[in-house]
């Protein structure tokens, strides 16, 4: 990618400035954007390691009985599918990607506020994956207790779960600092005039983030090393055999993992704040609720983790405090569909890729969120928790969600990013082949799961048959989607020159060249007015 | 970086208030050491509830359901029992058609009347009218400590009552341990599952491993955990909210004239 020479004549990013060559100039490089794609690169090689995996379970689960892997190798493979989707994938994402790539552009400023420190962070995301990669590869069992490490089996398993856990403490790490430099950009680096209402909504959605992976992170951190100390002290934290509390891991942990499903979307409704208005060259509606929302979900995300536990025994009076504090966090998610949706009426809409992702996120979060509702009133949660409707949920929220937002903002800024574009027309076949593979895999697990499908199981009653087959179809069609979408975005490196502003965007990121100059703006920019002013 | 020192530092405090080590270490001692596939001796006797002398091999000739529990136990045992009996309502499974059940108690002073006693406390609508297909046992300590053994089951004295596990044993036909389900309640779908996989003689690994031990409630010691995530919270919010009134009151021209310096 560093050999590539673009025909701006400004020199960008992606040209060599210092004395380091290659992969060298890369790999010591502070400056965000070389930074954001590194964390691109790495994020890309987990995800497609993640994708194999649970393609690896679909095929497992196609028919009835033992087909492909044992039972303890299916409890490692979703096991380690789980790590590395949620904690090398989804949770640095968008803000370690986008984040570290826009957030500086589109509040005009040159970089984040300490760039080594952000460089510093990637090392560590680094070492986390590679001692991840290690608690897989290294002698005894690769680590089966589920992504949740749930105590006190996470004490007692006889599988590498100390390094597995040790992994996602260090990756917690890399995830606070990233945090803590973003919220010091955002307060500290503003070009002049740009007033905090004045600051485009990706950034007030990343800003909301970074305050959850600085409260909410060190929470989790302090819980794996506590279950360190179990395993290998034998002191009595969650094993009651030592007088420990099991229910105590499941509320540290969801204290932690539950801001965390934020971490993992706020960004995602972020991105698509930004896109719809681009591409219905409208004022986004209802600029003020939407920023404020992002930090209404961050705070009120806080208080409803007891809500992944209703089953696991809780005082009432806990279970409908839990219950309704998780029906309020779904307002301020509905304000920002709603906005969506109201923006783009009577707008000039734009049919490109970037949009289309857009309204495919929109549909898939809703499913995500209204079965959201189900699972968070305490009567229905009872029939369907740790059913396959959990896991299917979980996947529209998350994959539909944060997933389909990735996908979005990677087509979106590809061209300011790279410099180039794309073929438009594979990009469409691939989305469609994504969104209907995508449906098929996860539509049909709602309903097993109703009729009492367990999750985390490696085989089945045969009345569950049909489900899991076509679930294992649209596994297939989602792989192959996948596997073209990201083949475009690879070739569409030598595509076209894109222009410096091919959307026809408002906010700052579309008013340098493409790629952006190493230090972004050739003079600072003052802002005068809101970012989204196309009328 | 200064943050990550700061942590560290609190951590390894945290890690050595602790005085590592002290922990009295019962974990070892009771459990299940699982046996997935191995037979139980079925040349054991005990005796039924009715008192009389029979073998294991007389008893097991289809899918069986083995627990242990102790008749006085003032714990987990009766909520097992009754978790028992309450799946052998719910699955579609038969009683005595597709598989039975065994109780066998684990403490050696246990008789065969209060095994009947015991017996008829748990019985409901489907397990009533076919209660001579759940056969309470008991037993010598030499037969109870060859079969725990066999099973994996660990248990421990502690004053009058015993620390142990929860967990319900399935058995093939021939006497094959081929499944084990641990907690109070147990789901039809798992019992279902594991009766077949039991009737064709396949082994399966455990997936749910929820242990739950009968254990004396130590409060001291759940106080001591509290106390410590309570501290980390505090000083989690204590740092986070230095941070924002920095960010909020100290005067940013300052720091952005320093930035530009270093950056020179």
């Amino acid at each position: 990618m560093s050999s590539e020479k673009t025909k701006i004549n400004i020199p960008s990013y992606l040209d060599n400035h210092g004395k380091r060559k290659g992969l060298m100039a890369w790999i010591t490089s502070t400056d965000h954007k070389r930074i954001a794609i590194l964390y691109l690169c790495s994020i890309s090689f987990f995800f497609i390691l993640g994708v194999l995996l649970g393609e690896l379970m679909r095929a497992e689960l196609n028919r009835l009985g033992q087909q492909l892997i044992s039972a303890q190798t299916y409890n490692a493979v979703f096991t380690v599918h789980g790590i590395i989707m949620i904690f090398l994938v989804v949770i640095p994402g968008l803000s370690a990607v986008f984040g570290n790539f826009f957030l500086p552009i589109l509040i005009g400023a040159k970089d984040v506020a300490f760039p080594k420190l952000n460089l510093l962070s990637w090392y560590l995301y680094v070492l986390g994956a590679c001692i991840a990669f290690y608690s897989l590869a290294a002698g005894g069992k690769p680590p089966d207790t589920g992504w949740s490490f749930y105590a006190p089996y996470s004490t007692q398993s006889g599988s590498n779960v100390i390094s597995a856990v040790t992994a996602a403490f260090i990756l917690g790490f890399s995830s606070i600092l990233t945090g803590l430099n973003f919220i010091v950009t955002v307060h500290r680096m503003r070009a002049p005039g740009m007033t905090w209402f004045r600051m485009p909504l990706f950034p007030w959605a990343i800003y909301s983030t970074a305050w959850i992976q600085v409260l909410a992170t060190p929470i989790i951190g302090i819980t794996l090393l506590m279950l360190i100390a179990e395993r290998l002290f034998s002191i009595g934290f969650f094993n009651p055999a030592l007088g420990g509390d099991p229910i105590l891991y499941q509320h540290l942990f969801w204290i932690y993992s539950h801001p965390a499903v934020y971490v993992m979307i706020l960004p995602a409704m972020g991105v698509i704040t930004e896109i719809i208005p681009t591409f219905c060259q409208r004022r986004i509606f209802g600029y003020k609720a939407i920023a404020l929302s992002s930090l209404a979900i961050a705070f009120v995300g806080y208080f409803v983790w007891g809500h992944h536990m209703f089953t696991s025994g809780m005082s009432n009076t806990a279970q409908w405090f839990f219950s309704f504090l998780t029906f309020v966090v779904a307002v301020p998610s509905a304000i920002k569909v709603f906005n969506w949706v109201a923006t783009m009426y009577k707008g000039s809409i734009d049919l490109k890729p970037p949009f289309l992702y857009s309204v495919a996120f929109i549909f898939l979060f809703m499913i995500g969120g209204l079965t959201g509702l189900i699972l968070g009133s305490i009567a229905t949660d009872m029939q369907v928790h740790d059913t396959a409707f959990v896991v299917a949920h979980f996947h529209y929220i998350i994959f539909g969600g944060m997933g389909f937002a990735f996908f979005a903002a990677i087509h979106y800024w590809y061209p300011k990013m790279f410099g180039h574009m794309y073929n438009f027309k594979v990009a469409n076949i691939a989305l469609g082949l994504i969104f209907i593979g995508f449906n098929l895999l996860y539509f049909p697990q709602f309903i097993i799961g109703i009729q009492g499908m367990p999750r985390r199981y490696f085989d089945y009653l045969p009345q569950f048959q049909w489900g899991h087959q076509l679930s294992t179809i649209g596994g297939i069609l989602l792989g192959i989607g996948i596997f073209i979408m990201i083949f475009n975005l690879f070739k569409g490196r030598k595509g076209p020159i894109a222009p410096a502003n091919p959307w026809n965007g408002n906010t700052l990121e579309w008013q340098i060249s493409s790629p952006p100059p190493e230090e972004n703006f050739e003079e600072v920019p003052e802002i005068k007015s809101s970012p989204y002013n196309y009328d | 970086m200064k943050k990550k020192n700061i942590t560290a530092f609190f951590i390894l405090t945290i890690l050595l208030s602790f005085r590592i080590g002290i922990a009295q270490n019962t974990g070892s001692e009771v459990g299940v050491d699982e046996h997935l596939g191995t037979p139980i001796p079925l040349e054991l006797t005990f005796q039924n509830e009715k008192n009389e002398k029979v073998s294991l091999k007389q008893i097991i000739n289809k899918p069986t359901v083995l627990t242990f529990v102790y008749f006085d136990c003032p714990g987990l045992c009766s909520p097992l029992l009754d978790g028992v009996s309450d799946v052998i309502e719910k699955t579609d499974m038969e009683l005595g058609k597709d598989y039975q059940v065994l109780t066998i108690s684990f403490n050696f002073n246990d008789t065969p009347e209060r095994a009947a006693l015991k017996k008829k406390n748990f019985l409901r609508t489907r397990s009533k009218s076919h209660a001579k297909d759940w056969i309470y046992l008991t037993g010598d300590s030499l037969s109870i400590y060859t079969i725990c053994n066999a099973a994996g089951f660990k248990f421990k004295k502690v004053g009058l009552d015993y620390i142990h596990p929860a967990v319900i044993t399935i058995l093939s036909p021939e006497g094959k341990i081929t499944r084990y389900l641990y907690g109070t309640h147990f789901l039809p779908f798992d019992l279902k599952m594991a009766i077949i996989e039991a009737q064709k003689g396949l082994e399966r690994p455990t997936i749910n491993r929820v242990l739950e031990f009968c254990f004396n409630f130590d409060p001291q010691g759940k106080k001591y955990v509290l106390d410590i995530t309570r501290i980390i919270g505090i000083i989690i919010l204590f740092f986070a909210t230095v941070l924002l009134i920095i960010l909020l009151f100290k005067s940013r021209n300052k720091s952005k004239t320093k930035k530009i310096q270093s950056t020179e």
